[in-house]
């Protein structure tokens, strides 16, 4: 049986999709019909979206980091060669 | 049609240099983000950068491929992150067991007011939930930083994360867990 205690541990596990169906239709009753853990279960669900947002927000390499990592390269590439 | 790791691999061991450039082209960005976020500065994030691909092609020559390429240069990254932050003694260690993060399952509280979840200021337009969201992910303990961000940023499967920090699985996911729990009462605490 699935309690709110039980439920803090599972949701990772129920997010990842990697639980039972049944598993996860004893999580879905359990949250429609309990306050205190649909509000966990929904506030843990939107902590996730705003992470993956946040995650699909990818940083630029600036250019000039991006003409120096070649740059210094270059230079060991040759060091390597002439040795 | 798109040649593959293995491929540019074997070619830049032998000597073939733009096999190699093709390499630095496709993981760039990737380490570079990879570094900024878990060193949290540009600059860095740049060092790390170089460091990483100067490491690579230093050690390309002993790469077996028994790992997949990506999972190699993710491990070289993590750990010249590691060091440069070990060396810097920016940020002190914390045990694991320290409950500044983990607040332990049994010690989440029912909540009984408003679900934040359904706020329309639950958006990451929302220049505060960004910051604080971002303050939280910083402020998590490195061995949890580190699972969540590569977990998130590089869309690794637990198994791949495992294999990047030679951490077991049940590592992962336990890490993973307890750093989105973390996350999400740093949230609540914001919408209170």
């Amino acid at each position: 049986m699935i309690d709110f205690k039980k439920l803090c541990q599972l949701l990772t596990d129920y997010f990842d999709e990697e639980l039972e169906s049944d598993i996860c239709a004893e999580i879905d009753e359990l949250v429609s019909e309990d306050f205190g853990c649909k509000v966990l279960f929904n506030t843990f669900n939107k902590t996730l979206q705003l992470c993956k947002e946040m995650e699909e927000e990818e940083i630029e390499i600036p250019e000039e980091v991006h003409i120096r990592l070649y740059e210094f390269l270059q230079i060991e590439i040759r060091k390597e060669e002439e040795t | 049609m798109l040649v593959s790791d293995e491929i540019l691999v074997k070619k830049s061991q032998k000597g073939d240099y733009p096999s190699f450039a093709e390499l630095v082209k496709r993981y760039e960005k990737k380490i570079y983000n990879l570094a900024y976020r878990i060193m949290g500065n540009r600059e860095d994030a740049s060092d790390v950068l170089q460091e990483t691909f100067l490491q690579v092609f230093k050690k390309l020559a002993g790469f077996k491929g028994k790992a997949k390429f990506s999972t190699w240069l993710y491990r070289i990254t993590v750990n010249m992150c590691l060091m440069r932050k070990r060396k810097r003694k920016k940020r002190e260690i914390v045990s694991l067991d320290v409950p500044i993060l983990t607040k332990k399952e049994d010690e989440i509280k029912r909540e009984l007011r408003d679900d934040w979840s359904e706020s329309p200021l639950a958006t990451l337009e929302n220049k505060e939930v960004k910051k604080t969201l971002s303050e939280a992910i910083d402020s998590l303990p490195e061995e949890y930083r580190t699972v969540f961000l590569l977990r998130g940023l590089n869309g690794m499967s637990n198994e791949e994360v495992a294999e990047v920090l030679k951490i077991s699985l049940p590592a992962v996911k336990s890490r993973l867990h307890r750093a989105r729990l973390f996350l999400r009462d740093r949230l609540s605490q914001y919408f209170q």
